[in-house]
């Protein structure tokens, strides 16, 4: 086995060798048709060639090319763009709902409480008015009931005064002038000496 | 001076001061006009003059004659002392009181007061009954109108009572 290998090996050697060799000898044989003024060096040579690969037609192409390969990837892009915009677009609106519902929603329970709130302050202001209202009905009318019976009583009081002063004027003014003097002698003497005492002493002492 | 002491008594139909002083108008004109008669016919009795009731009774309760000058004179001082010293009280009726009446009430005070006292009559009709009397210092009020203003409250009542009644 070893000596198979090894031929194999020395083989091998040798036919890199001879392809060397032959490749030496192109090189050599294709030197001798170049022209004088060409450059000889590799990177002359290297430049030379790149210059013949790399013309202007095929810059061209490659210009062309890359448009077009850009362009295509500026129109995925775009697509790409254009899909994700439209997603995003339709996400946000979606959040947009679902945010603006959300407070919208909070806000007209908000709302509503508030509402509900000040209506029940309301309804409590209000019976609390009609109490306070009713209460003060209640005094008013204990009040004008007893100022109606004070007044009642005052001028019942001052109609009885009156009526017995009228009716004094009127006998008064009545038997005035027909009851005679000499039919009053008795009377008067009999006052006269009710008030003997006092009259004389009056007299006796007065001033 | 104390002439009244002496028993000179006022009549009865002298009441009043204006009686009193025509009374003393009517003595002096009486010894005026029997002084211009003896003055002009000395030799002539002298009668007396045609006198008022009122000076005829002073002359007669005084026991003076009116013949007299010396008597005319005594009872013009005693006529005079009493107009001066004679308590006055002021007596009103519901109406005019006659002569009479005024006579009777007159000698009542003179005999059971005062012998001199003198009145001031009025008039006031709104006391219907009785009498209103001022003295020196005292109101008295014995009228019909006083009654009723005392007794007001029963005629109140009854009122009352027959409001209710009714």
């Amino acid at each position: 086995m070893t000596i198979w290998w090894l031929l194999v090996l020395i083989g091998s050697m040798l036919a890199a060798a001879g392809g060397f060799f032959w490749i030496a000898f192109k090189l050599s044989a294709s030197g001798g048709a170049v022209k004088p003024s060409e450059p000889q060096t590799i990177d002359e040579q290297a430049a030379q060639n790149a210059e013949r690969i790399f013309n202007d037609e095929f810059r061209e192409e490659l210009r062309n090319r890359g448009r077009l390969h850009f362009e295509k990837i500026i129109g995925e892009n775009a697509m790409f763009l254009q899909q994700d915009l439209r997603l995003t677009t339709s996400q946000l609106n979606d959040f947009m709902k679902t945010e603006i519902t959300q407070k919208l929603q909070d806000e007209f329970s908000k709302y509503e409480e508030s509402i509900m709130d000040a209506k029940q302050l309301a309804v409590e202001s209000i019976q609390k008015t009609n109490e306070a209202v009713d209460q003060q009905r209640q005094m008013m009318s204990v009040q004008l009931t007893k100022e109606f019976e004070d007044a009642k009583a005052h001028m019942l009081g001052r109609f009885e005064d009156n009526i017995a002063e009228v009716v004094n004027h009127y006998i008064l003014a009545a038997v005035g002038n027909q009851i005679d003097l000499t039919d009053q002698l008795e009377y008067i003497i009999g006052e006269l000496e009710a008030n003997k005492e006092a009259i004389r002493e009056d007299i006796t002492n007065g001033a | 001076m104390a002439l009244n002491k002496d028993g000179f008594k006022l009549p009865g139909s002298i009441a009043t001061a204006t009686d009193l002083a025509h009374v003393r108008m009517e003595l002096e004109r009486i010894s005026e006009q029997m002084l211009q008669e003896r003055l002009r016919t000395p030799d002539k009795v002298i009668v007396v003059p045609r006198i008022s009731s009122r000076l005829n009774q002073a002359a007669s309760n005084a026991g003076m004659k009116l013949e007299s000058d010396d008597d005319r004179q005594t009872l013009l001082k005693h006529l005079e002392e009493a107009a001066r010293v004679a308590p006055k009280v002021k007596i009103s009726f519901a109406t005019n009181p006659s002569d009479e009446f005024l006579t009777k009430i007159v000698e009542w005070f003179r005999q059971n007061i005062n012998d001199q006292v003198l009145f001031t009559i009025g008039l006031q009709p709104s006391i219907a009954a009785g009498f209103v009397m001022r003295t020196p210092s005292k109101f008295f009020d014995c009228s019909m109108r006083k009654h009723f203003d005392d007794n007001k409250h029963l005629l109140a009542q009854a009122l009352k009572t027959t409001g209710v009644k009714s």
